[in-house]
């Protein structure tokens, strides 16, 4: 069992922060990392209702999370892997009422999805972010991580160590996924039936 | 060098995605109450759950245990020991999973942690034929004995057909229940092996 307030846990080996640190800590993320924590539950949640309960356990499991966190890991990033773990587990438990999510190697193989039907090839910014959240929601849990935190901003070698995997092996799947998205979301002028003969 | 056209679709993506509103983050005197909230539920369900078992199981104990003795009592009996047993188990499993939902400190500890809650999961749905099922057969066997006993008038057709659908009830409901639970523990598999980065078969 953990013991709260800078004890040390049963391993023996951990110093946990005591609440005025975490106190502190939490106005920090509010402070620089409150829009990447927010749009976490975007990627992995479709529905609004269960988007609001996930928002909730996302905050839950930063803030149960933080008395451990670890010193050597970065604030800002490290809430955000929490974040994804909570959203992880959430998609877990509603598991049954998903649809097929799809792996790299499954998407790559895959046929891109027709554009957006618009007079000009461009679509507006809305239709845009919605076909962008879709996607990303579709996307296996791994490489979902990855592609949201590197949208967020994060290189391969500051997400080597939050996944657990090479920074090379982080910058390969990254590159790989990145244009994929690309080749699905870019708008295209859609083509008038006949058009290509 | 001059970005390609997929670099620069890249950016696009990366800045819509940052320009889209988010959830408010709320302050540590909410999430701290939030967190009071979640574990006050947790504990309240388990209480809730700790009750009822009793609840049900002390009348069925007594009811069970002081019959005149007999296929009826030994039925009663035995159905009581299954049920205590599969209480057990779950009083058991609840615990190792309480264990697992601790916080881990490490983000590469926390994804261990997480495959495992799912892994375990995954066993206890696997096995249900020995912890959930299997101590509820000698209740159904006695059961189905039981019916065949006790109908009124023995050996006609009727009596046949009565013991017949009886056994088949308890059959099917061994095998739907077994054939559910399989189904699920597939799924979390799905669900462990997407997580783990393992491409699907």
């Amino acid at each position: 069992m953990r013991v709260l307030s800078g004890e040390v846990d049963v391993a023996g080996n951990e110093r946990l922060r005591s609440h005025e640190a975490c106190v502190a800590e939490w106005e920090q993320l509010q402070k620089q990392w409150a829009a990447p924590l927010g749009r976490v539950s975007r990627g992995h949640e479709r529905e609004a209702e269960r988007r609001r309960d996930l928002d909730q356990e996302i905050w839950v499991a930063i803030w149960r999370a933080l008395p451990s966190r670890p010193d050597n890991s970065p604030l800002g990033p490290w809430a955000l892997t929490v974040a994804h773990h909570a959203a992880l587990a959430h998609a877990a438990k509603h598991a049954r009422r998903r649809e097929k999510l799809r792996t790299l190697e499954e998407l790559e193989a895959a046929e891109p999805p027709p554009a957006a039907p618009d007079a000009d090839g461009r679509l507006d910014r809305l239709s845009a972010l919605q076909r962008l959240e879709a996607w990303i929601q579709g996307v296996a849990p791994l490489d979902r991580q990855l592609l949201m935190l590197s949208l967020e901003g994060l290189g391969p070698s500051e997400l080597a160590p939050l996944v657990g995997l090479s920074a090379n092996h982080v910058a390969v799947k990254l590159s790989r996924l990145r244009k994929v998205m690309a080749r699905d979301l870019a708008p295209r002028t859609p083509t008038t039936p006949g058009g290509d003969r | 060098m001059s970005p390609t056209p997929h670099e620069l679709e890249q950016e696009t993506l990366a800045n819509l995605w940052r320009e889209q509103p988010s959830s408010p983050m709320p302050s540590a005197e909410e999430v701290r109450e939030q967190a009071t909230r979640w574990q006050r539920r947790v504990t309240f369900r388990d209480l809730l759950e700790m009750v009822v078992a009793v609840g049900l199981l002390v009348p069925m104990g007594m009811v069970s245990f002081s019959g005149e003795p007999g296929l009826k009592t030994l039925t009663g009996q035995l159905g009581f020991v299954g049920v205590l047993f599969i209480l057990c188990g779950f009083v058991w499993a609840r615990g190792h999973s309480r264990l697992l939902l601790s916080p881990a400190s490490d983000p590469v500890a926390q994804r261990v942690v997480l495959i495992e809650g799912l892994r375990f999961q995954q066993r206890l749905l696997e096995r249900v034929w020995l912890w959930y099922v299997g101590p509820l057969v000698p209740c159904f066997v006695a059961s189905t004995v039981m019916v065949a006993e006790l109908e009124i008038p023995r050996g006609t057709p009727m009596a046949w057909l009565h013991l017949l659908l009886h056994g088949s009830a308890m059959l099917a409901t061994c095998i739907g229940v077994t054939l559910l639970n399989w189904r699920a523990a597939r799924k979390i598999g799905e669900q462990v092996d997407l997580l783990e980065g393992r491409k699907k078969t």
